[in-house]
């Protein structure tokens, strides 16, 4: 799966789970965009997983800020 | 204002934690990928189970809202009834002694009210003012009293009581595999808790006040405090379906932002510190609020112990709750003269505080 593709899969999520109709760029900081509490960033990370049929392990937060981090995320577990 | 006492009753089915996560884990399976996470999620409610209106094979039958408030208006009569009847027994009174009662819930509606149905069921007086309120939600048990109280006041010699009934697990979304949902199913429970209050002159005929150690807490004085434009932090969809939680990250926002200074102001109104507060009687909202308290007020050790435990047996049983600690409190109660303050938060969003004096 092409990076594209991951941001694509991203907005898809955000959209359809978050009411996020805005842009994803590389450089968009997650919390402020999705307005991520500790709900909503719950919601975001479980339905990644059910998106791209992964399981995302604690400690892959760590360094997640804009979509790029969250997009290098994903690329490692999906393998 | 004084409090006499405060009875409970659950309806009879209970649950652990694991035996119900167990009962939704086929549901969460066929909705999320990593049913682990959800898992989690509900043990992280720190809740070991609750007691259920109905046997939990019964939910799965549950067709929409109609069947789901039926059985909120035949299980909330019973215990109601079991609850008013260990309060009203517990001070030695009868329904023939009540002048007043209220009714809470934010769980189910009927109309007549549940009061209503206790009129007959119990055998109240004609003359019974009925005062049922809908809405106020976890903050109503709070509320509850405050108002009481109020109405006491006017009537001294008069015996009320507050009525708290909540079956939360009858809200139940089954369709509804949502993260507020999914709290929500993992956090709420069913009781029901009923306070006995009388006024000062009747507290006196009865021996609970007017002695130099009164044997009942009083109500010093209360506050309501609402916070403009917070309506989408907590509260229901109500549809065709029944009620769907809303549910933000905001209510432990609201501790943090507001609370504090509410019971700064509240305390210093009344010419009292955090260290005149011998006890606290806060609502068991749930884990990150009962952090949040902890982390923003001054507590000694343990201040909380008892909604962590209330939290931890039975669940957040919305207004019902913090009835719930108030009894425990009641059995254990401070030396006499201490001071008391009861706590809750609900829809709207809004607080009250409640100052008891024993």
């Amino acid at each position: 799966m092409t990076d594209t593709e991951i941001r694509a899969g991203i907005a898809e999520v955000a959209r359809a789970h978050l009411g996020y109709e805005g842009e994803l760029l590389d450089d968009t900081s997650l919390v402020e965009a999705l307005r991520l509490d500790s709900v909503r960033l719950l919601t975001l990370v479980a339905e990644l997983e059910n998106h791209f049929r992964v399981v995302l392990e604690d400690g892959d937060e760590a360094g997640i800020e804009h979509v790029a981090d969250l997009v290098a995320v994903l690329r490692r577990r999906i393998g | 204002m004084y409090i006499a006492t405060v009875g409970r009753a659950f309806p009879p089915h209970y649950a652990d934690q694991d035996t119900l996560i167990a009962a939704f884990r086929a549901a969460w399976a066929e909705r999320y990928h990593n049913v682990a996470r959800i898992e989690q999620l509900h043990r992280n409610v720190l809740v070991g189970g609750r007691h259920l209106a109905l046997p939990m094979a019964d939910y799965l039958g549950l067709r929409g809202f109609t069947e789901a408030n039926d059985a909120f208006v035949r299980v909330g009569t019973d215990v109601g009834a079991a609850a008013v009847t260990d309060a009203l027994t517990r001070a030695g009174l009868t329904p023939q002694d009540v002048d007043a009662i209220w009714f809470v819930s934010v769980t189910g509606m009927s109309a007549p009210s549940i009061d209503a149905r206790l009129v007959n069921r119990l055998g109240f007086r004609p003359d019974i003012k009925r005062t049922p309120i809908f809405g106020l939600g976890c903050v109503a048990g709070a509320a509850g009293v405050a108002r009481v109280s109020d109405y006491l006041r006017g009537f001294p010699d008069h015996v009320a009581i507050l009525l708290s009934v909540e079956l939360c697990s009858l809200t139940l979304q089954k369709e509804d595999l949502s993260i507020p949902n999914l709290i929500a199913s993992g956090l709420f429970g069913d009781g029901a808790a009923c306070v006995v209050l009388v006024g000062e002159q009747r507290a006196k005929a009865m021996g609970l006040a007017g002695s130099d150690r009164p044997a009942a807490p009083h109500v010093v004085v209360t506050r309501s405090v609402f916070y403009p434009d917070t309506e989408s932090v907590m509260g229901w969809n109500i549809g065709s379906d029944g009620f769907k939680i809303v549910l933000s990250a905001e209510v432990p926002d609201m501790v943090t932002r507001h609370l504090r200074g509410d019971v700064d102001r509240f305390l210093a109104d009344a010419g009292l510190d955090y260290a005149d507060i011998a006890t606290w009687i806060a609502h068991p909202g749930g884990p990150k609020v009962l952090e949040a308290m902890e982390s923003v007020f001054p507590l000694p050790p343990g201040a909380l112990a008892r909604t962590w435990t209330s939290l931890r047996e039975v669940g957040n049983l919305s207004s019902a709750s913090v009835l719930m600690v108030l009894r425990e409190t009641l059995a254990e109660p401070p030396p006499p003269g201490s001071y008391g303050l009861l706590i809750a938060m609900g829809p709207g969003f809004c607080s009250e505080l409640v100052l008891l004096r024993w």
